[in-house]
């Protein structure tokens, strides 16, 4: 749906009545957009016709009004996806000239972007400055068109840049994810979701769980509109597991929050995909026009194309391998049982992802020429979420990249630069050097870091650190540290997010009033099994830890914890004493009964790290145990 | 870059240990790394990443002493227990220094 099909000067009515948000009479419409009555009435007639939804009402005394809530229902979809700002069109653009190989059309653009020839003038100057940084990239223009011309490498350099702007943070997050799903609350039901699995102490592998609901939004944006389909997945022996009884349970608990009818299949279906994130059960071949195809072959024959385009290694991404596997499986299905996926936020997702989106269209493409099976664009979306999510996995693992200022001549600076990538090759590159410091080029480069031989003063935001020519133990101190501080910082978010999932305010306590460190971790450690986060075995385990060795340290803290993993579902129970107790050979008042498990062990290194640091701060640890609630505690933490 | 082990049954309980020595390391202007990790995935870890200078382990996890010794004793590195009494009162300089004496005194060693 979109206003492409609107005239300026209907666009203008829309504009006036919208800023007006009163009646405005016809006549007065007339005059200020410079027709006649009737066309106003003629145009007005157009516009709700295409809406097909009264948008604009008219009253035979008072004139013409425009009802809000229309008007923002339909704009919200829209106006979130046109590119508002010259940065977002310039972007806009050079991702389109990515996509478009065979050259951009001028005036399908402007009408794209809602701008003037004057405005895409600048737009295009814009572009060709964003692309100085690429020796070999610029813009030619013949007559309509523009094309990006260039060495291969360059423009794979810059697609990257791109990507990985695009993709930052929006893949995993699950309220982002949510944001893609129209007609229901996945949030809502992931936690609906995340409960019942507590409850069958089932548990799935973090990384596999954003593909589980990449999976269940689509499943129920499906069921929603009554879209079902037979699944050969529908055997008996599914019937016995206890993913069927989760995924039983899964419907039931939504039929009691949105209008969703539960069909057995569906309930197989779901339970096929929670056995299979926990990667027991694979099909390994389907039935497609006829033909049995062994689907890791489909999957390599599909995905390598674009795997050597970008030099990103997706099939390495065990989770993405087998999230793409049932996603084809249904795909498949669905194909073959004439069902189609909708109602994805399709525009949402082509405009703002529209790298992304690429790569299912070429999936999309590869299907059609490999198999002859055409999809729909919800169904490309739906494959698109799935190499997004799995670049931005990839992604986390990157090195930092760093940019060396060397005034010196050859020989030192490159033994100097050999010396630092030596030592630390698995953490950084060193992306560029530099003879002197110029503001531009650095920006251009975007580098994590910039080493420095003499002292620097500039106003970039980026970290600078000053070494000596000949990397000593100093300096490979200094640098450690700023990796170091570099990696945190790209953590931070996870770590935040993740912290205050582990920290769970019911099991947050204040004031607790006990007198011994037994007493202690017996209640914290029964409330735990009282909620079905650990089992029977746990307590015991912890209390047998503790006696081997006292957890507590002279800062008046400890951290309980068991030997194995007689934990169902990760969390950290806090507890702040209400007096002081004996616990070993210190008095302890924070108690931290860490039920975690080895996933989750990066998250605790940054959290004993904060402790070690503000340790070391005075005041800091101190005010953490004068902590008076849950809210408090967690602040201070996910602070800096 | 040096780098230090802190093992233990689980790998929580010296990792606050760990994040106070990394604190002196990194105040002393010293390049070594110390990281905490549970006995069991030493060996996959010894796989992925570059080889360890030391290896301390927790005291609770004295029992695994003997065993650790001799499966690591390839590795030609000083595997020392950590006292009780520096752990219970996170005495990182001090267990660092006892960490980077060790190191060292194998260096000698092996140039002899």
């Amino acid at each position: 749906m979109t206003d492409k099909m609107l005239n300026k000067r209907q666009k203008d009515i829309i504009s006036i009545l919208n800023e007006n948000k009163n009646w405005i009479k016809g006549k007065q419409l007339a005059q200020l957009v410079g027709v006649s009555d009737r066309t106003i009435r003629s145009d007005i007639d157009v516009i709700n016709k295409l809406y097909e939804n009264e948008m604009i009402i008219s009253n035979m005394r008072k004139g013409y009004m425009i009802s809000q809530d229309k008007y923002l229902s339909i704009h919200k979809e829209m106006n979130s996806s046109i590119p508002q700002t010259p940065e977002q069109r310039c972007l806009y653009i050079l991702q389109q000239l990515l996509i478009h190989e065979d050259g951009l059309n001028l005036t399908f653009l402007q009408e794209d972007i809602y701008v003037s020839g004057y405005s895409i003038e600048n737009d295009i100057k814009r572009v060709r400055n964003a692309l100085e940084k690429y020796p070999s990239l610029r813009l030619d223009r013949m007559k309509n068109y523009i094309y990006l011309k260039g060495d291969e490498i360059d423009k794979r350099q810059l697609y990257k840049e791109l990507l990985a702007e695009e993709i930052q943070g929006n893949f995993l997050n699950l309220n982002n994810l949510a944001s893609f799903y129209k007609d229901f609350d996945l949030v809502q039901a992931i936690d609906i979701l995340i409960k019942i699995l507590k409850k069958y102490h089932y548990t799935i592998k973090e990384t596999m769980f954003s593909m589980l609901i990449l999976h269940v939004g689509i499943s129920i944006e499906r069921i929603l509109h009554f879209k079902f389909y037979k699944t050969e997945a529908n055997e008996s022996q599914i019937k016995e597991t206890v993913e069927y009884q989760i995924a039983k349970e899964f419907y039931e608990r939504l039929q009691e929050i949105m209008h969703i009818e539960l069909y057995e299949d569906e309930v197989c279906l779901l339970a096929l995909l929670i056995s299979n994130k926990s990667g027991e059960y694979s099909p390994h071949r389907i039935h497609v026009k006829e033909k049995d195809i062994h689907i890791n072959d489909m999957i390599y024959e599909l995905v390598q194309p674009i795997e050597k385009k970008l030099n990103v290694e997706f099939l390495n991404d065990e989770d993405f391998v087998s999230g793409m596997k049932m996603h084809l499986q249904g795909l498949i299905d669905r194909y073959n049982q004439n069902v189609t996926a909708d109602h994805l936020f399709v525009q949402d997702i082509k405009k703002n992802y529209p790298l992304v989106f690429e790569m299912g269209v070429a999936v999309g493409k590869a299907l059609q020429e490999l198999y002859d099976i055409t999809i729909n664009e919800s169904e490309i979306c739906f494959i698109a979420l799935h190499f997004g999510a799995s670049y931005e996995r990839l992604n986390l693992h990157k090195k930092l990249r760093a940019v060396m200022i060397l005034p010196y001549d050859s020989n030192f600076s490159s033994l100097c630069q050999r010396k630092i990538e030596n030592i630390f090759s698995e953490r950084l590159e060193i992306i560029d050097t530099l003879n002197i410091f110029e503001e531009a080029r650095v920006l251009a480069l975007n580098p994590d870091l910039l080493i420095t031989l003499t002292p620097l003063n500039h106003e970039l935001d980026i970290m600078t650190i000053q070494v000596s020519m000949f990397i000593n133990s100093d300096d490979e101190s200094t640098i450690f540290q700023a990796i170091s501080k570099l990696e945190k910082r790209r953590f931070q978010s996870k770590f935040n997010q993740k912290i205050s999932q582990l920290i769970d305010p019911e099991y947050f306590y204040i004031d607790l009033d006990k007198n011994t460190s037994t007493e202690v971790i017996e209640y914290m450690c029964d409330r735990l099994y009282e909620g079905n986060l650990v089992n029977e075995n746990f307590k015991q385990s912890v209390l047998k830890r503790e006696e081997m060795s006292p957890t507590s340290f002279v800062y008046s803290f400890a951290t309980p914890h068991s030997f194995s993993d007689y934990v169902y579902h990760p969390t950290i129970s806090v507890a702040i004493l209400k007096n002081p107790i004996d616990w070993g050979p210190f008095k302890v008042k924070l108690v931290i009964l860490l039920a975690i498990n080895e996933e989750d062990h990066d998250i605790l290194k940054i959290f004993f790290d904060w402790i070690s640091n503000a340790i070391g701060e005075a005041g800091l640890f101190s005010e953490l145990l004068e902590c008076r609630n849950y809210h408090d505690f967690i602040q201070r933490i996910t602070k800096k | 870059m040096k780098k230090i082990y802190l093992l233990c049954s689980n790998g929580m309980s010296t990792s606050m240990l760990a994040a106070m020595m990394q604190n002196s390391a990194n105040q002393h202007k010293l390049p070594i790394e110390i990281v905490a990790y549970p006995q069991r995935e030493l060996e996959s870890v010894l796989k992925n990443h570059s080889l360890p200078d030391a290896i301390l382990l927790g005291p609770q996890a004295r029992y695994m002493l003997k065993e650790t010794k001799e499966k690591f004793a390839y590795l030609d590195i000083p595997i020392i227990m950590i006292d009780q009494e520096d752990y219970g009162m996170l005495n990182s300089e001090k267990v660092l220094k006892q960490a980077v004496l060790a190191m060292k005194r194998k260096n000698t060693d092996k140039d002899k």
